[in-house]
């Protein structure tokens, strides 16, 4: 059973039908899916919740389906890691990492919102799913759409790296990558959109899509035992997670299964792309599109779709965000990896040089919980670090060449045992 | 000839907020067009408009836009990701 009522416009409030729509045909602004809550709140609990299996599909009735979803059956219910090496090194007390480098099957925060837009593609009928991606997103899309049994077309940039276009074509996806400038690509990809009746995951499937995104906060306060954290710090591309996640949180109020509980959200950007930033920072609500140049890729968008919708949720909840360079992220992606053995893309290198930032400046407090929200793994981009680790120690294969270069390695006295 | 509907944000740096880029447009094109959202602060102008006219017609109006200096992206903004 279905506890959706419809389509709704944030900005004018206009009502539509639950149909692959996306835009409000008066005002162009985004449509969002809307829920019975009363009807929620009599339907859920936290015991029915946790007798079901570990996916993201456990808040099925906060998401936007009917019956048994088909896709994602292992998407989501990610770790949410106490961080105390890591925590202690930053003086945090209540410091978590939320995981999805280890998201199934493609190692993403993105088979959250693939798992529900292909659900509703088999819905609505669609035999054909699509989406304009340069990696974490194609991927997904690639994966699940292979494991419903639709067919899948990925469009990208020339000259995205080899590896992405492997990343979808292993699934079956037809990859088509288009000549042009990014801008070019962008616009072509919303026309082909609009003309062919293709599931576009994030266009005309968005508003369903983004949905999926929530789940990331209802496992956040599952996790902490049906409470909210005093921070959560996101990263922002094109703006889905943060307002999805703060949406979240309201929800599980509104539906009784967190009772109170004040949070601070935070919005974290490369410098290199940082147009939500720009505006926060300059308190003004509109959003001056940058050209993206930053080792984040998976973070590069320019002008993001829900960026003010970023911005409100962020103001909101009191909350502030920072940017991060290229040099910083790259330090957090090895900060992360070396006190809790977590390797993150740099978008998770972005999100915890934010929080570094945050703490500098006393917007978070030694004593207050904190989640650091890492969306994606380190090893599907590991050219963004390769020149940045310390190279290895060539030696011959004679004991004499090791006992040379054995003092160079630290503290090794305890396995010093048995030698002379 | 087909008359198309497409939906554009058009974004103004601050140079050319006092220019009436519109009403240009519509003089040299020929296009009709329809505002359904607009907003304008110091820093910037943001319109959103759907034009009506020939595939032709709307290329040209939107490459003299471009060429003027404002920023024309579909009302989906960015959707590569």
């Amino acid at each position: 059973m279905s506890y959706v009522t419809n389509l709704k416009c944030r900005e004018c409030g206009q009502e539509y039908p639950i149909k692959p729509l996306h835009v409000c045909e008066d005002c162009f602004g985004p449509l969002e899916v809307s829920y019975d809550y009363a009807k929620i709140r009599a339907a859920v609990s936290r015991a029915a919740i946790a007798a079901r299996p570990h996916n993201l599909w456990r808040y099925r009735e906060l998401l936007p389906v009917d019956g048994e979803p088909e896709a994602g059956p292992f998407s989501g219910f990610t770790p949410l890691l106490p961080a105390r090496r890591l925590g202690a090194e930053l003086g945090l007390k209540k410091l978590y990492i939320k995981d999805d480098t280890v998201n199934h099957p493609t190692l993403s925060y993105k088979d959250r919102v693939v798992s529900v837009a292909i659900t509703k593609a088999r819905d609505f009928g669609f035999s054909t799913v699509s989406c304009a991606s340069t990696g974490n997103l194609a991927t997904a899309v690639a994966a699940h759409a292979a494991r419903a049994g639709l067919k899948s077309v990925i469009f990208m940039p020339e000259g995205v790296e080899a590896g992405k276009i492997v990343g979808s074509s292993i699934y079956g996806a037809r990859v088509i990558t288009i000549r042009g400038n990014y801008d070019d690509v962008n616009r072509l990809c919303s026309e082909i959109a609009d003309k062919y009746g293709w599931g576009f995951v994030n266009i005309n499937l968005r508003p369903y899509y983004t949905e999926g995104a929530k789940t990331f906060g209802f496992e956040v306060a599952e996790q902490l035992g049906w409470k909210l954290p005093n921070h959560i710090v996101l990263p922002t591309a094109g703006g889905t997670i943060l307002p999805k996640v703060a949406k979240a949180f309201k929800e599980l109020k509104e539906v009784g299964l967190v009772h109170g509980g004040e949070f601070k959200i935070h919005c974290a950007q490369a410098a290199g792309a940082a147009p939500v930033i720009h505006a926060l920072h300059k308190n003004t609500d509109l959003i001056t599109p940058v050209k993206p140049d930053t080792i984040a890729k998976s973070i590069a968008i320019g002008n993001p779709a829900d960026g003010f919708y970023v911005l409100r949720a962020v103001r909101e909840s009191g909350g502030w965000g920072e940017m991060a360079s290229d040099p910083e992220i790259i330090d957090a992606i090895k900060l992360l990896a070396r006190t809790e053995g977590i390797f993150a893309e740099p978008a998770g290198g972005t999100t915890l040089a934010v929080t570094l930032k945050l703490i500098a400046a006393g917007r978070i407090k030694a004593d207050e919980s904190v989640v650091v929200s890492i969306t994606g793994n380190g090893y599907k981009t590991l050219e963004a670090v390769a020149n940045s680790i310390e190279p290895p120690l060539v030696i011959e294969a004679r004991l004499k060449d090791f006992d040379a270069i054995y003092e160079s390695l630290g503290d090794g006295k305890r396995s010093l045992k048995g030698v002379a | 000839m087909e008359r198309l509907r497409e939906r554009y944000y058009l974004s103004y740096p601050k140079s050319l907020i006092r220019e009436p880029l519109l009403y240009h447009l519509v003089k040299k094109f020929d296009l009709v067009f329809n505002i359904r959202g607009a907003s304008v602060s110091e820093e910037m102008g943001l319109v959103a408009v759907e034009f009506e006219g020939s595939s032709e017609q709307i290329e040209r109006a939107l490459a003299w836009l471009r060429q003027t200096g404002v920023t024309v992206e579909p009302i989906e903004k960015n959707v590569i990701e």
